[in-house]
């Protein structure tokens, strides 16, 4: 019954009624958006790497180890030479190793030279292999397999010649354009940082900075014998090792910190990557900042909207309070028509976002990288409404209180 | 002075309302009361018209005996219990069960329907649904309010249709006591006569006490027992 009545109350005061709840929706679909996007970017980016026990470079610092190795970002200060690579994937802890190159770029996108073992044993997010959603790994020296955003911006299919410039600006003055790449694949989008990468081989990498006659004479070679990794190369950037048992990694960690033949070091991407993150957290801690600004604002409308509704309905209740209804039930009916109101206002946010997500993901994913989940209906979507619910809720105390203490005489009085 | 309403009172022996040494100030910073009464009663059944001129006090003391007012001294004793001692949720829902009150203004809820308005009155009293439904189908023909009205808003209603609906909502609890505050300062005269008969039949009906406010010298012919309010207060002054 009084359901029904809080119903017909809110219906009465529409217009405020309507505008209030169109704030609301406003400014839960932003906590809410923003709250997820916080909590995909995050989890987007713990998923960059997987399945990685150990990353081996130069020693320079393990962010910086961790940025260009798995972020392409910044350069390796030295590299590490070719018998390191050996040994380490020769070691009886060590599962699989794949090497990396950095150095040349192609149109801005990195060009990150490795083996077959990049395509066999890389993952990421949740153990996710890479796929390829069209074309093949690379078979030849001069073939490349690129990432699903170079692809997409640069409308390049299977089958197209890409030239790779030396250095990583976007405009480079020295290309290699003796060596024309043919794309042999594209892979299918990650939401990491593969989908802008150029992947060639090592050999390809080594053969492109040959002086031109050797490389003239390696490309005859090459289109005659068509012959893979006839190049070996004389160091690399970076290794990605996969270990036999995780319980070895520490272990192993600290022989290759310990390695006397080169210098070498080795950390482990999930500790990088927290502290990473955790330099990031001030961006983090602003958005949660600005997500609880935005609950803020919205309850003190909503709590406004209630105070001042109240004075036009002080008559309504007090003629509720002469036919018998106590201060208790009238303050059920004010808390229990803000929290119609909150939860309607959550459940069309809710909506809105899935539907906009679910829209805008693709949009989301191609220009800026960012993978969304369109399904906003997470535990953690539940435990913020219920912070909303319960925000509303106290909230709401105060017009409660305000019906609960309203004179009956005083509200009478002009009626009677 | 002992002031009773004295017809019937042989047949009654049941007190309604009784009222004792009651005073209330308006405010409170007084000394002297707006109202004082040492010693008035009402037997159960009696229909009772409370006379007095324009501020004399008669809403105070309807408010003081329906609850809405709380007197300065607390002395008023409604079937039997020290109603103004009560609690204030005690008072509500003592209210709800015992009272029924129609107003001047009649004060529906406007925006919800007829039946709502009746339904809420029957939620509060703890009238269960089944009654409320026999209750409307007894009350709806006599005060000549078809079942078409039910689902109309209360404020979208004439006067008269408001006064009626504002009596069935008074009414749907079978009250054992029924305060109304001059309901028919809105009718013409044919209307009112028209009223006061289904009201006195009503009354008569659920054995409801009636204490009917007015300051219409007319009304007074419908009751036997009459009282003027000046003669009850002896703080003798303009109260409203």
């Amino acid at each position: 019954m009084m359901l029904s009545f809080a119903w017909d109350s809110i219906k009465n005061r529409r217009k405020s009624v309507v505008l209030t709840f169109i704030s609301l929706v406003i400014s839960i679909s932003v906590l809410m958006s923003v709250e997820h996007i916080r909590v995909q970017a995050k989890e987007s980016f713990n998923r960059t790497v997987s399945d990685v026990d150990l990353i081996v470079g130069a020693p320079s610092g393990q962010l910086n180890l961790l940025l260009y190795s798995v972020f392409r970002m910044g350069s390796p200060t030295s590299n590490i030479s070719w018998q390191s690579f050996t040994t380490l994937n020769e070691l009886e802890q060590v599962k699989w190793a794949i090497p990396i190159s950095l150095g040349d770029s192609h149109r801005g996108y990195r060009v990150l030279g490795t083996s077959s073992a990049y395509f066999e044993h890389f993952k990421y997010g949740n153990q996710q292999p890479l796929v390829l959603s069209s074309g093949h790994a690379f078979t030849t020296t001069f073939e490349t397999v690129i990432g699903a955003d170079v692809a997409k911006r640069l409308n390049y299919v299977v089958g197209s010649k890409i030239i790779i410039a030396h250095g990583i600006a976007a405009v480079s003055f020295k290309n290699h354009d003796q060596s024309p790449f043919v794309v042999s694949g594209i892979l299918a989008p990650t939401g990491t940082p593969v989908d802008k990468t150029v992947h060639v081989t090592l050999a390809g990498i080594e053969a492109i900075h040959l002086p031109s006659a050797q490389l003239k004479a390696f490309i005859s070679q090459q289109s005659s014998t068509g012959a893979l990794r006839t190049l070996t190369p004389s160091s690399v950037s970076a290794v990605m090792l996969g270990l036999e048992s995780k319980m070895s990694v520490f272990t192993l960690q600290r022989s290759i910190n310990n390695y006397q033949t080169d210098r070498l070091m080795a950390i482990m991407p999930g500790v990088a990557l927290a502290e990473l993150w955790q330099l990031m957290s001030m961006v983090e801690n602003i958005l949660i900042i600005i997500s609880i600004l935005i609950l803020v604002s919205s309850l003190i409308g909503l709590a406004v909207m209630l105070l001042s509704s109240m004075r036009e309905r002080r008559r309504e209740i007090a003629i509720l309070r002469v036919i018998g209804a106590s201060p208790r039930v009238l303050f059920s009916l004010i808390m229990t028509e803000a929290l119609l109101l909150v939860g309607a206002s959550i459940v069309i946010s809710l909506v809105l976002l899935n539907l906009s997500f679910f829209l805008l993901g693709g949009w989301l994913a191609a220009s800026y990288g960012l993978f969304i989940d369109a399904n906003i209906y997470t535990l953690n979507t539940l435990i913020l409404s219920v912070v909303v619910l319960a925000c509303a809720g106290l909230i709401t105390l105060f017009p409660a209180i305000d019906a609960y203490r309203t004179a009956l005489h005083s509200s009478l009085s002009s009626t009677m | 002075m002992n002031l009773t309403s004295d017809t019937n009172k042989d047949q009654q022996n049941e007190l309604a309302i009784k009222v004792e040494n009651m005073s209330y100030k308006y405010d409170k910073t007084r000394i002297k009361p707006d109202l004082f009464i040492a010693d008035w009663q009402v037997y159960a059944g009696q229909h009772v018209f409370l006379k007095g001129e324009s501020g004399s006090g008669k809403t105070t003391l309807l408010n003081l005996l329906a609850g809405v007012l709380v007197p300065d001294s607390r002395e008023i004793t409604l079937l039997g219990e020290p109603f103004s001692q009560l609690s204030p949720q005690k008072i509500d829902a003592f209210r709800a069960k015992h009272i029924g009150v129609v107003y001047q203004q009649f004060n529906l809820i406007p925006f919800v329907s007829v039946l709502k308005n009746v339904q809420l009155a029957a939620h509060f009293g703890g009238t269960c649904a089944d009654q409320v439904e026999q209750t409307l189908a007894d009350l709806l023909p006599k005060l000549a309010l078809s079942t078409d009205c039910l689902g109309q808003a209360a404020g979208q209603l004439s006067v008269g249709q408001q006064q009626r609906v504002a009596i069935a909502r008074a009414l749907i609890n079978h009250p054992d006591i029924l305060l109304v505050d001059e309901p028919t300062s809105a009718l013409d005269s044919a209307a009112r006569d028209a009223f006061m008969q289904v009201l006195l039949v009503l009354c008569n009906k659920f054995n409801t006490t009636l204490l009917f406010v007015s300051h219409d010298p007319h009304l007074q012919a419908f009751f036997t027992d009459r009282v003027n309010i000046a003669e009850l207060n002896i703080a003798q002054g303009d109260v409203i």
